[in-house]
């Protein structure tokens, strides 16, 4: 564990409870450093892009006013030591007069690919998202659930008797039967056109298994209802019995087509960890991810010190201060890197 | 008549806030006409809660259940999907022309110019159901219909009382 190992270190620091320190390191996350749209499917996050002027983060975590925020600055600082140069510069302070080669992209492809191991069961549990699933090209689920109801729907409506009732009839009948009750006098209802014949039927619930199916049909399924027009057609014809059929079908379909959703989410967000875990790394990179979890941990603990101090107006660090030895040159922080600097050196080495 | 049969109507009757609880409770009910003396008591008690209307427009199998349901949806804060129900079931040609012509009426409460196509659309009988409902429950088309001539009347709105479709 790293980026949940320095929000934990952060929460300790504050004397968050149990609650709290959840709270904070789900706010450390920042779901775009992952990669992948799938993650996007957990909360935003509160604090800028890493990429922003290093004026406008120091800046901004000197602001922080909760534990919440706290989190947010804790995961900024992380992806920043890991991800944007941090590390290699440190690395580079720590190599000496040796040239540290270009290893950017591989640390920070380890940065991500232990985010994404980290954090990948909190996204396997959040809803899914499909417009992710598309954007990564999952193929849809339920397609032939869908087609399968609908056909059983159309077998099955097809297998009942013809109904001879003429329903605008009985519907006015029924009103008046309440007015009766009511003792209002209603006039005659006019005679309707009545047939309760249910060839529309077939064609508005085979076109909706007509099409490729796509993960906005399952949305559609999933958040809407595509049989509308085939209960406007069925109670049009005044076949009760078929608008309660539908619905019923509707909601058992729905039941089993979240399902496979979820089944569909949870396997690739599984598909996308273990991608991450077989994820080819070198010894020098990981040394110098190494060195910047480390650091992200120490520096979390510096950053909930100086916030706790504000917080509770003690005396303490300033937080500005704090925040701006800790988005600066790693050079002036070396008390967060050397204990790696035999690492690094070693894995120089045997390059 | 059930002993359900008449609370029904003992509610539906009541014209009383204090009988709104028990009648949206009433309106899921697995007897259809337990499910229209609910609808017909919201109405006459003017509630305005939508979620109730809104699930009867998803869900109601019976017909003289959706005429009033589609008289009562003119008068809520309905969602999108509430108002697709209403616009499928006025499109619908078959449709017993009173009922279309009181979706229209209730769409034409929410969206007007959608509710415009769909008069346009409505055969010479359904037209002059919705004269008729427009003349009862007067709403954004009294202006262009409420004062032509029809053949019907508006059997709901009599049934619900003339004075809950006059707005302030």
């Amino acid at each position: 564990m790293t980026l949940l190992r320095a929000a934990a270190a952060a929460a300790r620091a504050i004397g968050a409870t149990a609650e709290e320190a959840n709270a904070l390191a789900v706010a450390a996350v920042r779901p775009a450093f992952a990669g992948s749209p799938l993650w996007f499917a957990l909360p935003p996050n509160l604090a800028p892009d890493a990429d922003a002027p290093v004026g406008e983060l120091i800046a901004w975590c000197a602001e922080v006013r909760d534990g919440e925020a706290l989190g947010a600055a804790v995961g900024l600082v992380h992806e920043v030591y890991a991800a944007h140069g941090w590390a290699i510069a440190a690395a580079q302070a720590a190599a000496g007069e040796r040239v540290v080669p270009d290893v950017a992209d591989a640390v920070a492809a380890r940065a991500r690919a232990r985010f994404v191991i980290e954090t990948a069961s909190a996204v396997a549990a959040a809803d899914p998202d499909l417009a992710a699933l598309a954007a990564v090209a999952v193929e849809p689920a339920g397609g032939d659930l869908v087609r399968g109801a609908l056909a059983a729907l159309i077998d099955t409506v097809a297998a009942e008797p013809p109904i001879g009732a003429r329903p605008s009839a009985r519907a006015e009948a029924t009103l008046d039967e309440v007015a009766a009750l009511f003792e209002v006098a209603l006039p005659p209802a006019a005679a309707g056109r009545d047939d309760a014949s249910l060839a529309d039927l077939w064609g508005a619930v085979h076109d909706l298994g007509r099409h490729p199916w796509m993960w906005d049909a399952v949305a559609e399924w999933l958040d809407g209802d595509p049989l509308i027009f085939a209960k406007a057609i069925a109670r049009g014809r005044g076949r009760a019995d078929v608008v309660e059929l539908i619905e019923r079908m509707r909601h058992e379909l729905v039941a089993r087509l979240a399902a496979a959703v979820e089944a569909t989410w949870r396997a690739e967000v599984e598909r996308t960890r273990r991608v991450a875990v077989l994820a080819e790394s070198t010894p020098l990179a990981d040394a110098i991810y190494a060195l910047a979890s480390t650091a992200a941990e120490g520096a979390a603990v510096r950053l909930a010190t100086a916030a706790r101090a504000r917080w509770e107006r003690r005396a303490g660090e300033e937080l500005a201060t704090v925040c701006a030895e800790l988005l600066g040159d790693p050079r002036d922080l070396s008390a967060l890197w050397e204990a790696h600097v035999p690492a690094i050196r070693a894995a120089l080495e045997a390059t | 008549m059930t002993i359900e049969h008449e609370l029904g109507v003992v509610l539906a009757l009541a014209r009383d806030a204090i009988a709104v609880p028990a009648l949206r409770d009433a309106a899921g009910h697995a007897d259809a006409r337990i499910r229209l003396l609910a609808q017909l008591g919201l109405a006459r008690a003017g509630d305005r809660e939508a979620g109730v209307v809104e699930d009867g427009l998803a869900d109601e199998s019976e017909l003289a259940c959706y005429y009033v349901l589609a008289a009562r949806a003119g008068l809520v804060a309905l969602g999108p999907t509430a108002l697709d129900y209403l616009a499928a079931q006025a499109a619908y040609e078959p449709t017993p022309a009173a009922l279309r012509a009181s979706c229209v009426w209730a769409l034409g409460e929410h969206e007007p110019r959608r509710a415009r196509t769909l008069v346009a659309a409505l055969d010479g009988d359904a037209t002059d159901h919705f004269i008729a409902i427009v003349r009862a429950r007067g709403g954004g088309f009294a202006a262009s219909h409420g004062a032509l001539a029809t053949p019907h009347v508006d059997r709901v709105a009599l049934l619900v009382g003339q004075d809950r479709w006059r707005r302030a």
